[in-house]
């Protein structure tokens, strides 16, 4: 009864701790809105936001993004309306869905409770878990169906049931369409599990094993057709470091050097590699995306290094069983597809890497916990060291530092073009893909969109070229031009790159308002343009003009 | 066979010190380079041949290094709170309740932050194999201070070390780690007192993997 009450308690600081303030922290972020845009357009029409039905890969800013997360929030925003709460639905629950379904596998590989607790007690309060489980993340999604397959897949081979290991086996195949990653993971999953776990199987789950990959396979076949189109591979070139172009720009003295291009490559690699296992990257440092990170927070809190280290102590001391060489093996090969992008400890590509992780301090904690015999009270301290950063940082320091990074004063800027439909506006912002954020706030017909894009549906999966500017309701989202625009009656609203001091004091701009980040380090102001002072410098510049050209027309005589 | 085994061990250590990058900048620095080569080969015959007293005495003299080290190059950051950081340090406070504020964005809250980025950047890895790559840490001119391929000695040694329960290695290592800590992390020739850790680890791993080796060779001859 008191394990029940335990875990439930923790279940239940775990679902607090996913919603609470979910509408307001963090503000909507762009690509947040491009998927909430895209599950509207399909909860209406059955189509993404270019007119494209049922698609593989969403086209969205032509980054091409995974479709699960997209189909489920479709029918979250069907039920709830567009909202952030809609668009977050599916990664709140994934949240919840990896918290459960590690405990299940916990429990079928280890019968210790204080583990599976511990466990359950990390995944609730780490930082990854909370931050990523708060946004819409197709990441977190892909981790909720990859720890659900495991669950599944090793429930088959403990109680011998070939149903489970084939469902696990079609969920593995399923997170090929929930994040990127998992187009390398699920692989080397697959792999692993074959190489360690094969030779204990009876003949029949033999025989259920290649039906399951059967299955996988054929679950593959949407992407295998896709494979050669740049909208499948767009993703991994616009991230990869093997181009020669690349390697000139970033090469330094290995430019100059005997096979430096290789060494450039090996470099790159096993330096990114051993990035993400360092226990700066995992303890201490911010993700360099701050719109990926919690200010001041690592992956981790920095007191959980005590119980990693202790963990991976046990873990080298201890027999190497094949599940313990399957988990270390799985940690190892999810950091691949992180280390071979050149971004820089982009934590959200290695979320498996961080969830294994994560029962690595588990276990620490469960050994800590033997020697203290007083457990409870280490439960306190976890939740009393865990729970203070994360209040601070997560839920204030976030909202004031990194308001910019998540687009918030974007968002309040179409909020007030939105409420006044009279008039007229002109966005022209230094993030070109701010039209994302207008079209999730307005709401806007997909019909409509579509129409005005003017898109050839044949190019979808081709096509790399992208529309920043674009006409929404009153809304003209696009370069202002200085010669036109500021002889008409019209609001321009631009940041400090798009709309200078000099060009206010030129055109005789009246400012409307201000929408700062809330510490004034980037502003996006409304100002309301003034045709009669615009045409009176005209006029007087002309005259100047005209008097100057006498006088020239005098001395040319 | 044994004393040749640990004459081995001794000019392989010698070697793996002598032509470690981080080496070749000491040269200037005569005192440091004996002093390094000298405690590397009290850590590698201490962990091989698993001598206590050499090992031992080695760690002693090794947090006695650690610890002149950390005077000597004391991080006065950790101590000091420069014009911005007061500002930050002021504009966060604004957003809690001033009690709160006070204990949580405080100056001594400050120099922990200060001081546990010096120990994580001290167990960064990448910082000794690949001179910080991919995040190069431009204001200490890092360079690598081992060669990359010695890394996965350094893991088994590592990981033969806790098989066997080294307990003097790795509360000395801890000890270390924590009193280097405290110096200043944008010093060019890097962390000094952890390298004769490192060279000692490696080399016992490098040790081992080649007696491994050898017994395989022979089974199969």
């Amino acid at each position: 009864m008191l394990k029940i009450l335990l875990i439930g308690l923790v279940l239940f600081l775990a679902v607090f701790l996913r919603i609470v303030n979910i509408s307001e922290t963090p503000p909507v972020y762009l690509d947040e809105a491009s998927i909430g845009y895209d599950a509207y357009s399909l909860s209406i029409r059955s189509k993404d936001q270019y007119g494209e039905p049922w698609p593989v890969f969403f086209r969205s800013y032509a980054n091409f993004q995974s479709p699960i997360y997209i189909y489920l929030t479709a029918v979250s925003v069907k039920i709830l309306g567009l909202t952030p709460v809609s668009i977050r639905l599916v990664s709140i629950l994934s949240g919840m869905v990896i918290i459960l379904s590690t405990y299940f596998l916990i429990k079928i590989l280890n019968p210790e409770f204080k583990f599976r607790f511990y466990t359950t007690l990390i995944l609730t309060v780490s930082p990854w878990a909370v931050f990523f489980s708060r946004g819409a993340m197709e990441a977190n999604l892909g981790l909720a169906i990859f720890t659900t397959s495991l669950y599944l897949i090793f429930k088959g081979l403990f109680k011998k049931r070939g149903l489970w290991l084939i469902l696990g086996i079609i969920l593995l195949a399923l997170t090929n369409f929930g994040y990127h990653a998992y187009r390398l993971i699920s692989f080397g999953t697959l792999f692993l599990l074959i190489l360690i776990f094969y030779r204990q199987l009876s003949i029949s789950l033999k025989k259920v094993t290649f039906l399951g990959i059967a299955c996988f396979i054929l679950i593959l076949i949407p992407q295998i057709l896709l494979l050669n189109t740049p909208g499948s591979l767009e993703r991994f070139k616009s991230l990869e470091y093997f181009s020669t172009d690349f390697f000139q720009a970033n090469g330094g003295e290995l430019r100059s050097q005997f096979l430096g291009h290789y060494q450039f490559i090996i470099l790159e690699f096993f330096g990114k590699y051993l990035d993400y296992l360092s226990l700066k990257s995992l303890f201490f440092d911010t993700d360099p995306t701050l719109v990926r990170g919690i200010p001041e927070m690592a992956v981790f809190y920095q007191w959980m290094c005590v119980p990693f280290i202790v963990g991976l102590y046990f873990l080298i001391r201890e027999r190497v069983t094949k599940i313990r060489l399957f988990f270390i093996l799985l940690g190892l090969i999810s950091l691949i597809p992180a280390a071979l992008t050149r971004d820089n400890l982009y934590e959200l590509r290695v979320l498996p890497f961080l969830w294994t992780v994560s029962i690595l301090i588990s276990q620490g904690l469960t050994k800590l916990s033997q020697f203290k015999k007083f457990w409870p009270a280490i439960i306190g301290v976890v939740l009393i060291m865990s729970l203070i950063p994360l209040y601070t940082n997560y839920f204030h320091l976030l909202k004031y530092e990194r308001n910019i990074d998540h687009s918030g004063f974007i968002n309040d800027l179409f909020k007030y073009t939105k409420d006044r439909s009279d008039k007229k506006f002109i966005v022209s912002l230094s993030e070109p893909l701010s039209y994302g954020v207008a079209l999730y706030i307005y709401q806007y017909d997909p019909r409509e969109f579509e129409k005005s894009l003017n898109f050839n549906l044949e190019n979808y999966y081709t096509d790399l070229t992208l529309k920043t500017e674009h006409n929404i309701k009153n809304l003209q989202i696009r370069q202002i031009n200085w010669e036109v625009d500021t002889f008409e009656e019209v609001y321009l609203a631009g940041d400090e790159q798009t709309i200078s001091r000099f060009k206010v004091e030129e055109n005789g701009l009246e400012e409307i308002v201000i929408f700062r980040s809330p510490l004034d380090i980037r502003s996006v102001t409304i100002y309301k343009t003034n045709p009669k002072f615009k045409c009176l410098a005209r006029l007087e510049k002309d005259k100047v003009f005209s008097s100057l050209n006498q006088r020239c027309q005098i001395i040319l005589k | 066979m044994k004393s040749i085994s640990q004459i081995f061990l001794f000019l392989l250590t010698v070697f793996l010190t002598v032509s470690s990058p981080f080496f070749k900048r000491l040269t200037e620095e005569v005192i440091f380079s004996g002093i390094i080569i000298i405690l590397s080969l009290g850590v590698a015959l201490g962990l091989t041949f698993n001598f206590k007293k050499i090992l031992f005495l080695s760690s002693f003299l090794l947090v006695l290094f650690s610890l002149w080290f950390g005077v000597n190059h004391f991080d006065k950051k950790l101590v000091t709170v420069s014009p911005l950081e007061r500002l930050a340090l002021k504009e966060r406070q604004n957003y809690f309740y001033p009690k709160a504020a006070k204990i949580l964005f405080s100056e001594s809250t400050l120099t922990l932050y200060k001081y546990n980025r010096n120990l994580f950047t001290n167990l960064d890895f990448n910082q000794f194999f690949f001179a910080g790559r991919p995040r190069y840490r431009d204001f200490a001119l890092d360079f690598p201070k081992f060669q990359p391929y010695l890394l996965p000695f350094l893991i088994i040694g590592l990981i033969l070390i806790i098989k066997r329960g080294l307990k003097l290695f790795l509360l000395t290592s801890v000890l270390v780690l924590l009193l280097v800590a405290v110096s200043d992390p944008s010093f060019t020739l890097g962390p000094l007192p952890i390298y004769p850790l490192i060279t000692g680890v490696i080399s016992l791993g490098v040790f081992k993997s080649i007696v491994y080796f050898i017994l395989l060779a022979r089974k199969i001859c």
